[in-house]
């Protein structure tokens, strides 16, 4: 008996498979996917549309496919089979409405990973999950959330070279100039990741959401003060978690730009 | 606007974020002097009204990276030199070789900013354009000393006698009328053809390019048709190679070629040829070669009666002689020998006369100079070598060479006129007034030289004119100069 991996929050649909495997089809065990941990897996199969926290719906596959295609750590042969109720037609897609006897048949016929396949959701831009991660990082007041990073990066860095001494003014006199803007920076950074966050739950980026909450844990109490110190400033390494919380969007914006045949 | 610090470079830096302006400054003002644009019609602007080391420009200024692109070339377009580095957050090497492409000289990634790189690559191009700057500036001081030079060169055309001036005034004419027109300089050896020729070239449409020379008389027959026209491979005996002649080597430009009259009837034919149609064949070639080369030619020989004799080609003659140019010996115009004297003596009028002994000066000004110009450069060479050799405080005629020294000029025969019966006073008035004409010739004329000559002053000397006038005007008779110095009437009634 094979495993069979599978991500939904369908309440609806998952005790119909869980039924489905059970009794008609028992060459597969469903398991729900681990989200947070992301283990290994050789059959994946995501029930489409996925609902979010907001309440919307959204097509989840692209950034899946994204993110396996780009990690190693996964197999090539790894298959990934959507599962909707839409007609497409296309070799990793099951219709739910006419949900397969054998699965075995499907997974045979299935393209791998890199394979020759994609589901055409281009009447469904809005409702893909990628294009609200994009929103994310490009942000709507054509201020991208990492030219609004670049900005607090240059200011903590001023703000430090006053105390490395390679820019001759005091350290107040950098937390005057700059921390203004930068606390008002900093606040926009934080809300929109605070409102985009429903939009990560069904994404494989539970690392790096992780990762990016110790960081705005460990630096939000520089942005909240009215007056930093620099002992505050050192203990805190404000420029090393700047750049951490860069490097982990970073990695996560990696999956989100689109690319040839996901979608 | 703030003034631009004494020796910081001027950095402009074109970017949409206000922010990025502010925290730029922070962190560089003590280094740089900024000024800001935030959009791009504001950046022209100031790129007109100032100059800057070096510009920082966003390639998205809120527009899309492709308009940051397009603008690179719109900068340079008056703004050849200065440095541009573009700031970007896009990584795609994609975007940076098109920037650079299209004139852009370096990158930098904003969120990649740090002070100290970002500050090396500043420097990196300020000290290009400092060098550049330093570079174009030593250029144009080594252009303005190579006009000096041109001007104080080892030969310059000096002379403001009238016939001087004459030539002058027509080689400029000349040189500035046509690059087509064959000019045939003549004139005793030693007047300084060969200066006229570079002094036409200087002065022509082609100053610009090549002038070669070449002395046409010193060269055995057979090599001179491969000396001009070059000759390839296995073209005569000892032909080991392909070589161009003058003739190639001067290719848009100017050949001066000096003692004409010296070549053989068959090198003339094939001159005329090339008068005719511009075409040479290298010895050996069965090609012609088609040329852009002005000619400028000389001879010490009389080439009219050279072509009576059969010595030169009518029709080459005819050729040459477009516009021809006679340069007078320097007997005929001393009174440009003072302006030679002062040039390679490097000394002021003033003091040019303060440099020789009366004697010896007036030697100079009496000798005959067969040799013409070379002659009298090649005299004060040997001059100021004696004064040093001699020690003495000015050149005097123990400086002076031995012909100049023994040189005797003709002067009027006294003993004839003094035959005719004349009084006592007739003769005294006959006498000084035959030494001031000769003053009068050896000065150019000039009274007040003359008086000095004759050790006394202008005003004494035109007291004793005018006093002999006076008392015995038909003696004037014989004294041109000093009638026409003195503008002196003699009534022939």
């Amino acid at each position: 008996m094979k495993m069979l991996d599978y991500i939904s929050n369908n309440q609806d649909i998952i005790p119909k498979l869980e039924y489905h495997f059970s009794e008609n089809d028992t060459d597969f065990e469903l398991r729900p996917y681990d989200l947070k941990g992301i283990p290994e897996t050789e059959n994946l199969l995501i029930i489409e549309p996925f609902k979010v926290q907001t309440g919307d719906y959204y097509f989840i596959h692209p950034i899946w496919r994204s993110f396996f295609k780009q990690n190693q750590q996964f197999p090539n042969t790894t298959k990934l089979i959507v599962a909707g109720f839409e007609d497409f037609d296309d070799p990793n897609y099951i219709n739910l409405r006419s949900f397969p006897a054998s699965f075995a048949s499907v997974l045979e016929n299935a393209q791998s990973l890199n394979g020759d396949w994609g589901i055409d959701l281009n009447k469904y831009e809005d409702q893909q999950i990628i294009s609200r991660l994009n929103q994310f990082f490009k942000g709507h007041d054509m201020v991208s959330l990492f030219q609004k990073l670049t900005y607090l990066d240059i200011s903590i860095k001023n703000i430090n070279y006053t105390l490395t001494g390679e820019i001759d003014k005091s350290y107040e006199e950098g937390i005057e100039f700059m921390f203004p803007l930068s606390k008002q920076h900093w606040r926009e950074f934080e809300i929109r990741w605070a409102i985009y966050q429903p939009y990560f739950e069904c994404c494989p980026f539970s690392e790096e959401k992780a990762e990016m909450e110790a960081l705005l844990d460990q630096i939000t109490p520089f942005f909240e003060s009215d007056q930093p110190s620099s002992e505050m400033f050192l203990k805190i390494n404000c420029v090393k978690v700047l750049d951490e919380i860069h490097h982990c969007l970073e990695k996560m914006h990696r999956y989100v730009r689109p690319e040839k045949g996901d979608c | 606007m703030s003034d631009r610090k004494k020796g910081t470079a001027k950095i402009l830096l074109i970017d949409d974020e206000n922010a990025f302006h502010n925290q730029l400054r922070f962190a560089y003002e003590s280094d740089y002097n900024f000024e800001s644009a935030r959009n791009f019609k504001l950046a022209l602007h100031l790129l007109s009204k100032h100059d800057f080391d070096l510009i920082l420009l966003d390639l998205d200024l809120g527009d899309g990276f492709e308009n940051g692109l397009d603008r690179i070339p719109l900068i340079r377009e008056n703004n050849p030199d200065i440095p541009i580095v573009v700031i970007t957050n896009d990584h795609s090497r994609d975007s940076i070789v098109k920037a650079v492409n299209n004139g852009a000289n370096d990158f930098i990634y904003k969120k990649e900013y740090e002070k100290e790189e970002w500050k090396k690559k500043f420097e990196k191009h300020l000290k290009t354009r400092r060098l550049e700057q330093q570079n174009a500036a030593l250029k144009e001081e080594n252009k303005q000393l190579n006009q000096k030079l041109q001007k104080l060169e080892a030969v310059p055309f000096l002379g403001e006698s009238p016939k001087i001036q004459e030539i002058k005034k027509s080689l400029v004419f000349l040189a500035k009328e046509s690059e087509k027109i064959t000019i045939l300089i003549t004139g005793e050896t030693g007047v300084g053809k060969e200066v006229a020729a570079r002094y036409f070239h200087s002065h022509s449409l082609r100053k610009n390019r090549p002038f070669q020379e070449i002395n046409l008389a010193p060269i055995q027959e057979s090599l001179l048709e491969s000396t001009l026209f070059g000759h390839t491979k296995g073209g005569f005996t000892g032909a080991i190679d392909n070589r161009q002649g003058y003739f190639q080597q001067a290719n848009g430009g100017i050949l001066f070629l000096d003692e004409i009259g010296e070549i053989s009837i068959d090198l003339q034919i094939k001159l005329l040829r090339f008068l005719e149609n511009k075409k040479i064949r290298a010895v050996g070639s069965e090609e012609d070669i088609i040329l852009d080369v002005q000619i400028v030619a000389a001879t010490n020989r009389n080439l009219e009666e050279e072509v009576k004799i059969g010595n030169f080609r009518s029709d080459f003659y005819q050729r040459l002689k477009v516009f021809p140019v006679e340069i007078p010996p320097l007997r005929e115009r001393k009174e440009d020998i003072p302006l030679i004297l002062e040039h390679y003596l490097a000394l002021s009028s003033r003091n040019l006369k303060a440099a020789f002994s009366k004697t010896a000066y007036g030697k100079i000004l009496d000798y005959d100079w067969p040799g013409n110009v070379r002659e009298l450069i090649n005299s004060i060479n040997y001059m100021r070598i004696r004064k040093g050799i001699n020690q003495c405080d000015k050149i005097d005629e123990s400086c002076l060479p031995i012909e100049i020294l023994d040189f005797k000029p003709e002067t009027p025969n006294l003993e004839e006129v003094i035959i005719e019966t004349l009084s006592f006073d007739e003769t005294t008035a006959l006498t000084e007034l035959s030494q001031i004409e000769q003053a009068l010739s050896k000065g150019f004329n000039r009274k007040g030289i003359a008086a000095d000559l004759l050790n006394m002053s202008a005003d004494n000397l035109r007291y004793r004119v005018l006093k002999h006038y006076g008392q015995f005007p038909y003696l004037l008779d014989r004294f041109p100069r000093i009638r026409k110095a003195y503008k002196l009437v003699i009534n022939q009634s």
